[in-house]
């Protein structure tokens, strides 16, 4: 008898005890949960109980999140949300702010996601590139994850030792370290889930670029296209951290991914192996071609885009030929890989005009028919508008002063050379516009479908230089240039203006006196914002230019502008502070301003940047004061 | 009490006789036979390997601190090869083709690596410092020169560097300001020479330099 | 002793025999063919027929005259030499007087201009001729002097087909070669005796020349423009070869060395010691300070010209290149036996 009753008990017991165990219950976001999953486990658990969706597809089309670098897969970095408007964006004010810790270019973009923020730093401080996830309304630093990359990067980052930010997808947040690792952590926790060794600083490779997530895969590109490397862009599985599929920038079709699908716009983009057949014998492999910008992703097509970086050598003699596929914009499966059609709008490039810059997903009314076209502000200073289903060339217009291309024939989408400025070997040419870092570099622009204007913000710069033979030595520079870049004509070297890539002019501009090497937001209560090197981050009327608000920062802005909501409808603009960069590295690391051919040749332009800011690394977030807000949401 | 013109006979006949033996030595020696090594002596001071002055074990001694324990007087008085001009000039030549120019850049201005054009230098100054640096790399992404360079030419390089950092100060501090730097120099595109710091003009500002 | 000696030798040495020396003399550049290793001989060269004859031309014509001027000059000297104890010798006149002296001035003076009027217009002609290549050029080269070598680039319109050699140049034979001059130091000069046209290699500009080998052979060429200590050490070998010989070493010359076909023996030897300053294409060798030493055993001697390329001129070079070639970029490596058989084990296999 006394046996049933216990039976019993415990029976019941169990039927009590186990719907406990079997519920979820709401995670708590703070590291101090107990059921964190182990190193080795696929994915972490599912946010269920919340509303909001993990599922980066989703989280794109949410207002409220900023869920990747560029906001969605179009990279339009534009954003719904109108509580911060032109009428009352004067009142912005500093939120909360938080300290990386780590000072050296800040280029990330802050993620927001579900209530987190979350940051990266480059490679500087104790605890280079560490990962922090930050509470979105009060700052709280809920965890940070410190990777280990070998120091010895350090040695090989061309531009500073910079990234550009995370990617999210599913309860897991990745990061790109220095190093060449592709790392996922836990979005709740901060506890790393897997790394994947992707790049050799060996071989002079390192990562800096921000990665984005495609239908389950992580899309990582290398950098190192001024040390002899050889371009890739790889896809790594988001569960196990197995490479999936690796597309190389030069060498053989079957390296490339080029096969049957794959159809170029024009005559000279078609040909077998032309990734080998356009580079003396085995330069290709040196040939650079490496993928450090803007991946954007077109779901109806389900083609990726993407640009590659100038081509190995800046001296150019010693690689004749079109060299492709450096310089070189690809669509791509990203479910295999394989390339859909690639078009390079500078062969054989003279002046180390990459060409990694954004591709903006669009669709655009030209000449009364609705085009799928991608908008791609060029290095070389001409705004591409290129059909993103061939590839072809429908409109390229120089959005600033251009004197080494003419033109750009449409027939053919071969840039027409001013042959005056190609550098010769030990000859010195002169007054180069734009510069190497080109009319616009990395930072990207933002699009408003609201005004239907691009808001581009680059610099204004031109440059003196000559070239040299160099060896290749793997793992060291393989450059043989001499750069001296300075102010453009008119002695201003930045501006940040709004662009209209179907009446193809520039509509306005505000001229600034360093590079706008931030990036662009716009979002729906027609505010523009961007940061500039000399400490200001400011808001601007989308549709006039006319400057409505600035903060004075602690140190210069090369970051990116993002803006996103809180669970009670608290909209949010935040941007990292902290000079550095290409252009700022003047400022942040050790470097002379008195001899202008540092940081290949940057120097020259930026000598006065050190009078102006020196390093920071502050995630500024500001938002309306509460009264404001009251009275908007009352409108 | 002959006169001359015997005597101008014989002595151009003797000359006629002496090209012609030269001549035929001349043309008999055949120069191109490859199978010939120079008899002569190495010339002196322009080959670049003079043999270095200082063994590995005195090398070893070099500390790379400012801080030795007991506040000891420990750096040893050691004799590295003499950082002259031609030293100098091929060092300049060196740091070109073995892209030390890709990471600090021309005339030793900074970019990937720190700036050698000031008096800065994070792991010593000292000539045996500065070899030791390049000799055996530094762990924030300077490389390990040594495995691959033999140690004159590492020797040159620190020659030409010595050229590179020898700026002109006017305070033991520096002073960044609207107006200080006042000074640029000359860049390497328009004068490439082995004391960049004597050439200098008037600081530009991120302007066109002034030519 | 004098006078007997003058005695002995003015009797021996008539006009006639004097003559016969003379023309001893000049026969030994006739008879040049017949010596062997005369290799910077230009008179029997495989260049250009018409300056081949020019040359021969030229100084037939000046050997012409040097006997016909050394022939009178002795005339006159041994005419009045030959009676010596001639009691009537000081009566005599010491050169015969002709009854109209000028005219034999006029005589010379019109002769001369004429024949130096007709060298001119000839060279002039071969000039003009040799000024352009005979047909348009099937193969184009850049070569660039180097301190103290030469960098031989193999031009093309299709990037795929250039490549880059050292001190060695292949040509078809009968077939015009395009050759752009330039140099990375100082002045140099490119001249290959047997082929003609020497031109100098000038930093900062470029200079055009052409080449052509009407029968196969091996020319020796040399700098021929003091550049430096090893000047005299930086030759050159120019090979004409049939086509079809010509088209096989081009490809092999064009196919990379593998990194795995080589094999490791001395791969890390060479990739340490050697890889900073020499290129091997198809390795991670891209050093571009010395010579390229891709297919290094293809070529007859190393060094530029100083040594032959056999293993152990080979190992001597690597060894201690100063004791060889004194002042020159290469270094005295820090490397041991053992490690210099392996180094020399790689480059055999550069095939």
């Amino acid at each position: 008898m006394s046996g049933t009753r216990r039976l019993t008990g415990l029976a019941g017991s169990i039927l009590i005890i186990a719907p406990l165990a079997f519920a979820s219950p709401a995670w708590p976001q703070d590291s101090t949960q107990t059921a964190a999953p182990e190193a080795n486990t696929a994915s972490s658990p599912q946010n269920t109980t919340q509303k909001e969706s993990s599922d980066i597809a989703a989280l794109v089309k949410d207002d409220n999140q900023w869920p990747m670098a560029a906001k969605d897969y179009a990279n339009t970095r534009f954003s719904h949300l109108d509580e911060i408007n032109k009428d009352n964006v004067s009142q912005l004010q500093m939120a909360w702010s938080f300290s990386l810790g780590a000072t050296r270019g800040q280029e990330a973009a802050p993620l927001a996601v579900n209530g987190t923020v979350y940051v990266v730093a480059p490679y500087a401080g104790p605890h280079p590139n560490q990962v922090f996830a930050l509470d979105i309304a009060n700052g709280d630093l809920k965890w940070s994850y410190a990777p280990k990359p070998d120091p010895a990067a350090q040695g090989v980052a061309c531009c500073d030792v910079v990234t550009r930010g995370l990617a999210y997808d599913k309860g897991k947040i990745f990061l790109n370290t220095l190093d060449g690792f592709s790392v996922a952590i836990d979005a709740n926790t901060g506890k790393e889930l897997w790394h994947t060794k992707l790049g050799d600083i060996n071989k002079g490779e390192t990562i800096t670029m921000a990665p984005v997530v495609v239908k389950g895969k992580v899309l990582v590109g290398n950098a190192g296209g001024e040390m002899g490397v050889r371009g890739w862009l790889a896809a790594v599985d988001e569960e196990t951290g197995k490479i999936v599929w690796r597309a190389y920038s030069t060498g053989p079709d079957d390296e490339v991914l080029i096969g049957k699908d794959y159809k170029g716009p024009y005559d000279w983009l078609n040909g077998k192996d032309l990734g080998v057949k356009t580079w003396p014998p085995d330069k290709w492999k040196i040939g650079g071609g490496t993928v450090w910008g803007w991946i954007s992703y077109d779901p109806d097509l389900n083609l990726i885009y993407y640009g590659t970086s100038n081509p190995g050598a800046w001296n150019h003699e010693q690689r004749p030929g079109d060299n492709l596929f450096g310089s070189t914009i690809f669509a791509r499966n990203p479910d295999t890989g394989m390339a859909k059609w690639a078009y390079q709008p500078d062969p054989h490039d003279l002046w180390d005009y990459d060409e990694i810059n954004e591709a903006v997903v669009v669709d655009l009314t030209i000449d009364n028919q609705l085009r799928k076209v991608l908008i791609h502000p060029g290095r070389d200073g001409f705004m591409y508008v290129i059909d993103r289903t061939t590839g072809k060339v429908i409109s390229a217009d120089a959005y600033d002063y251009v004197n080494s291309i003419k033109s750009v024939d449409l027939n053919t989408g071969r840039p027409v050379l001013n042959d005056a400025l190609t550098p010769s070997l030990g000859k010195t040419v002169r007054n180069v516009c734009p510069a190497a870092p080109g009319a616009k570099d990395w930072q990207p622009s933002a699009w408003s479908p609201k005004t239907k204007l691009l808001y581009v913000p680059h610099q204004h710069l031109c440059m003196n230089f000559k070239t040299s033979n160099v060896g290749y030595i793997e793992g060291t520079p393989y450059v043989g240039a001499d750069v001296d870049m300075y102010a453009g004509p008119g002695g201003y070297r930045g501006e940040f203006m709004a662009w209209d890539p179907v009446q193809r002019k520039k509509v306005w501009s505000i001229k600034e006196k360093f590079p706008v090497w931030s990036g662009a937001l716009v979002t729906a209560g027609d505010v523009a914002f961007y940061g500039t090197m000399d400490r200001w981050f400011k808001a601007v009327d989308a549709n006039s230019g006319e400057e409505l608000w600035k903060f004075r920062a602690g140190s210069g802005f090369i970051g990116q502008p993002v803006t996103f909501s809180g669970s009670d409808g608290t909209q949010y603009v935040a941007i990292i502070s902290g000079v550095g960069g290409w252009s700022g590295a003047v400022a942040a690391a050790e470097i002379d301003p008195r001899v202008r051919n540092g940081a290949l040749g940057f120097t020259g332009a930026m000598q006065d940047l050190p009078a102006s800011t020196v390093g920071g690394a502050t995630l500024n977030v500001f938002a309306l004061p509460k009264n404001q807000k009251k009275a908007a949401s009352a409108q | 009490m002959r006169p001359e013109k015997p005597m101008n006979v014989t002595v151009g006949a003797g000359l006629l006789l002496l090209v012609t033996l030269f001549s035929a030595q001349a043309f008999g020696q055949d120069k191109a036979n490859a199978d010939t090594n120079n008899p002569q002596p190495p010339p002196p001071t322009d080959s670049s390997n003079t043999g270095t002055t200082i063994s590995p074990a005195q090398l070893l001694n070099v500390p790379v601190s400012g801080l030795t324990p007991g506040a000891v007087e420990a750096r040893p008085k050691l004799n590295p090869p003499p950082a002259d001009e031609k030293a100098a000039q091929r060092g300049m030549d060196d740091f070109a083709s073995f892209n030390c120019v890709g990471c600090h850049m021309g005339n030793g201005g900074g970019g990937m690596g720190p700036a050698l054009s000031n008096r800065a230098f994070i792991y010593g100054s000292s000539p045996e410092n500065i070899f030791l640096s390049i000799y055996q790399g530094r762990p924030n992404g300077m490389p390990a020169w040594g495995t691959v360079l033999p140690e004159d030419t590492i020797w040159d390089l620190v020659a030409y560097i010595k050229n590179l950092s020898d700026a002109p100060v006017s305070q033991w501090g520096t002073t960044t300001s609207s107006t200080s730097p006042a000074i640029e120099q000359v860049p390497s595109e328009i004068k490439a020479v082995p004391n960049p710091w004597q050439y200098t003009q008037k600081f530009a500002d991120g302007q066109k330099p002034q030519e | 002793m004098w006078p007997e000696l003058r005695a002995g030798l003015s009797g021996w040495l008539s006009p006639s025999r004097t003559i016969w020396l003379i023309g001893a003399f000049l026969a030994q550049f006739y008879c040049a063919p017949a010596r062997a290793n005369a290799p910077l001989n230009y008179l029997f060269g495989a260049g250009p027929r018409n300056v081949s004859t020019l040359t021969w031309g030229v100084l037939t014509i000046s050997i012409i005259v040097v006997v016909i001027v050394t022939g009178l000059l002795l005339f006159a000297t041994l005419k009045s030499w030959n009676r010596p104890a001639s009691p009537a010798w000081k009566e005599r006149e010491l050169v015969p007087r002709a009854t109209n002296p000028v005219a034999v001035v006029y005589a010379g003076l019109i002769l001369s201009t004429a024949v130096l009027l007709g060298v001119t217009i000839w060279t002039m002609m071969t000039l003009a001729d040799v000024a352009a290549p005979p047909s348009k050029p099937t193969v184009s080269i850049e070569v660039t002097g180097h301190e103290w070598w030469w960098e031989i680039k193999y031009l093309s319109s299709d990037p795929s087909q250039i490549f880059t050699t050292a001190n060695e140049i292949h040509i078809p034979v009968g077939k015009p070669v395009a050759v752009r001059l330039q140099s990375a130091d100082v002045i140099h000069s490119f001249w290959v005796p047997a082929l003609s046209g020497k031109t100098d290699l000038i930093p900062g500009q470029i200079n055009k020349t052409w080449i052509l080998a009407d029968r196969p052979g091996t020319f020796r060429g040399q700098c021929a423009e003091y550049c430096g200590l090893q000047h005299a050490h930086m030759g050159l070998k120019i090979i004409a070869t049939s086509k079809n010989d010509f088209e096989a070493w081009r490809k092999n010359q064009l196919q990379s060395e593998s990194e795995k076909s080589i094999g490791s023996a001395g791969q890390n030897v060479f990739m340490q010691k050697c890889a900073v300053c020499h290129t091997v294409r198809g390795t991670r060798a891209g050093g571009r300070v010395g010579p390229d030493l891709t297919h290094l055993m293809t070529r007859t001697t190393i060094a530029a010209g100083t040594l032959p390329n056999r293993p152990g001129y080979l190992s001597g070079w690597i060894a201690d290149p100063q004791h060889v070639k004194p002042g020159s970029k290469m270094p005295r490596l820090q490397i041991d036996g053992q490690q210099l058989a392996e180094v020399r084990t790689y480059l055999e296999a550069l095939n």
